[in-house]
């Protein structure tokens, strides 16, 4: 185990911002922590981090309490980071190198992270992917074993996010651990090996992608369009409403369409799909993110 | 070392590249001089001013054009004025004798005594002072290229500080291994060069375009300003040791720095005020820096007469150093 995190705490007066958390990290994985805002995931990748304190618990590193060195040997993209006015690309780069004791090549980086085009840009006058990737570079600066990367993706266009997910799996090919926070639930079923969902505070939901989805879904959801509301709550069929569709939870799907032609309702945009993390996610913490 | 040089170089940069900021550094200071330089050079004067040590004087010479005669009921404060070129001869006249006194060391001087001894009857006896000229704009000179240190400090370290750590950029080099002292360090270092180099640019302009005299030495100045900066660099690092919002920092420092402006003889001297207001002057780093710069400057005094100031902004650069390491934070929360 890279980190292991046992009972960790974190209390705000009487706001229990993480209360009683404890999950183990295995090297080189991607690590996913799932949660609506306010649930503590945030608060919990700052204190693996050490950029904030514990209340209680403990943080083992390697199988040892954290030292001076962690902060040698980890890497960190926060959720927004600002630099410098006017540097450069390539001078935060130097700058950032300048810290640490032990560093990957900044000629590797640039193209591990395709950098090149903007080296001698501003950083503030680059795109939000461009700049994404910049802040990925400073995390990997210093060749780290860990990696934290705070909502790395949001804000990005879908094409931005896809080529920051390619760099994110060539990272993971080198053999780096990744711990990841994500809005999305997408990002977290295509990258991440492990998660947690956590809200207000506890983890309630721990596992593999995978495995998560086969111990809480033997369902399909059969989503139809709001049109058909009305009609829906003349049957006896039971449905919820998802950002403006209509979800009906299915362990037989023929019967429930059957059950629709019965009633009238039209299957012309009828969409049958598996249940995915963005389910799970809803029916485990009541959010829609 | 590395760390700090690049955090130097990388300060140095953004300094460089916030033209906004360059220029009011620059233009600031040269309006100011320019201000005072056209205000304190561009009224007519009368071409000769004789002092009088009371009213007893010959007719004929007070008949004479484009001489000012101006009264004075003591003879010592007369030839004061005299001594720093405020007037150009003084005048006494008893029963028996005219007795004047003159200072070698102004020129107009020379002419005045001529006219003097051509309409001047009884016989007449003459006493010598010497001391240069020292004008306002010479005077003011040292003081504004402090003020312009001083806001050059408290807004060059404890606003940027305070905008680093509300940008989120403390937060993110926290996350490094660079400590707080080496990151306070670079920013010191780089503010002092910043500071020495406008200062340099600006001193030299003084000396060469408005004509201000050096009358003491380099080495001994550089002494004055590199503690001087330090001192206010100092009081910039309290200001941002935890200050969060911008606008805070702002007022704060406008809060500081204008009182420091006023009771530190940027403008005016204090020579005459109470001894209180004089109390609060001698605590005030500002006040070292532009009295010690003045006495090299104008007076052209010595590393012996400076040192005091020296010492105690260096001391007072140590105490504020250690509390604003002791207060510091990195991140908001």
């Amino acid at each position: 185990m890279i980190l292991s995190i046992n009972n960790l705490k974190k209390y705000y007066g009487d706001l229990k911002a993480v209360d009683g958390v404890s999950f183990h990290v295995e090297e080189g994985i991607c690590f996913g922590l799932l949660g609506p805002n306010g649930a503590g995931k945030s608060t919990t990748l700052e204190i693996l981090e050490g950029v904030k304190e514990e209340t209680s618990g403990e943080i083992l590193f390697q199988g040892l309490v954290r030292d001076k060195s962690y902060k040698q040997r980890i890497g960190i993209q926060f959720q927004s980071t600002a630099l410098q006015d006017h540097m450069t690309i390539e001078e935060a780069l130097y700058t950032f190198q300048s810290f640490y004791e032990k560093t990957m090549s900044i000629d590797r980086l640039i193209e591990l992270c395709n950098l090149q085009e903007i080296l001698h840009k501003e950083h503030r006058r680059v795109s939000g992917g461009q700049r994404q990737r910049l802040l990925l570079a400073l995390s990997l600066i210093n060749d780290p074993e860990i990696i934290f990367l705070d909502e790395p993706t949001t804000g990005l266009d879908p094409y931005a996010r896809i080529r920051y997910w390619e760099l994110i799996n060539d990272i993971k090919k080198l053999g780096k651990t990744i711990i990841l926070t994500t809005h999305y639930m997408d990002e977290a079923h295509s990258l991440c090996d492990e998660l947690i969902i956590m809200d207000r505070g506890k983890i309630i939901a721990q596992g593999s992608p995978a495995e998560l989805l086969e111990i809480h879904f033997k369902e399909r959801t059969l989503i139809l369009p709001e049109s058909e509301k009305t009609a829906l709550e003349k049957s006896d069929i039971s449905f919820n409403e998802v950002k403006g569709k209509l979800h009906i939870l299915s362990t037989d799907v023929k019967a429930h369409l059957r059950q629709l032609m019965e009633v009238d309702i039209s299957l012309d945009d009828i969409e049958v799909r598996s249940q995915n993390l963005e389910d799970l996610f809803i029916q485990l913490t009541g959010s829609t993110f | 070392m590395k760390a700090i040089y690049y955090i130097l170089v990388a300060r140095l940069k953004e300094f460089y590249r916030d033209r906004a900021s360059l220029m009011w550094n620059f233009a600031f200071p040269i309006f100011i001089l320019a201000g005072f330089y056209f205000v304190f050079t561009g009224d007519p004067e009368p071409v000769y001013k004789v002092g009088v040590v009371k009213d007893s004087f010959q007719q004929e010479f007070k008949q004479l054009k484009n001489i000012k005669f101006i009264d004075y009921d003591s003879q010592a404060v007369a030839v004061e004025k005299l001594r720093r070129h405020k007037i150009d001869l003084v005048l006494f006249e008893d029963q028996q004798k005219v007795t004047y006194w003159v200072n070698t060391q102004a020129p107009k001087t020379y002419f005045v005594e001529l006219l003097l001894k051509s309409h001047v009857k009884k016989p007449v006896v003459k006493a010598e002072v010497a001391g240069k000229e020292i004008s306002y704009i010479q005077w003011v000179f040292p003081g504004i290229i402090g003020m312009n240190l001083m806001f050059s400090c408290l807004w060059g370290v404890g606003y940027v500080i305070v905008k680093y750590r509300q940008d989120g950029y403390l937060k993110r080099l926290n996350a490094t291994p660079l400590s707080s002292l080496q990151f306070l360090t670079g920013q010191l270092l780089a503010r002092i060069v910043i500071s020495i180099g406008v200062s340099a640019i600006l001193f030299l302009g003084g000396l060469y375009v408005l004509g201000i005299p050096m009358q003491g030495s380099y080495f001994n100045l550089m002494l004055v300003f590199l503690s001087g900066v330090a001192s206010l660099v100092a009081v910039g690092l309290i200001v941002a040791t935890r200050t969060t919002s911008k606008e805070f920092a702002d007022g704060i420092l406008n809060v500081v720095s204008w009182p420091m402006m006023f009771f530190s003889e940027v403008w005016f001297s204090l020579e005459d005020a109470s001894q209180w207001v004089q109390n609060i002057a001698s605590f005030i780093p500002l006040t070292h820096l532009i009295k010690g710069s003045r006495s090299i400057i104008t007076e052209g005094k010595g590393l012996a007469d400076v040192l005091p100031h020296i010492i105690y902004m260096l001391g007072f650069t140590v105490v504020f150093v250690l509390i604003s390491a002791f207060l510091f934070k990195w991140s908001e929360d």
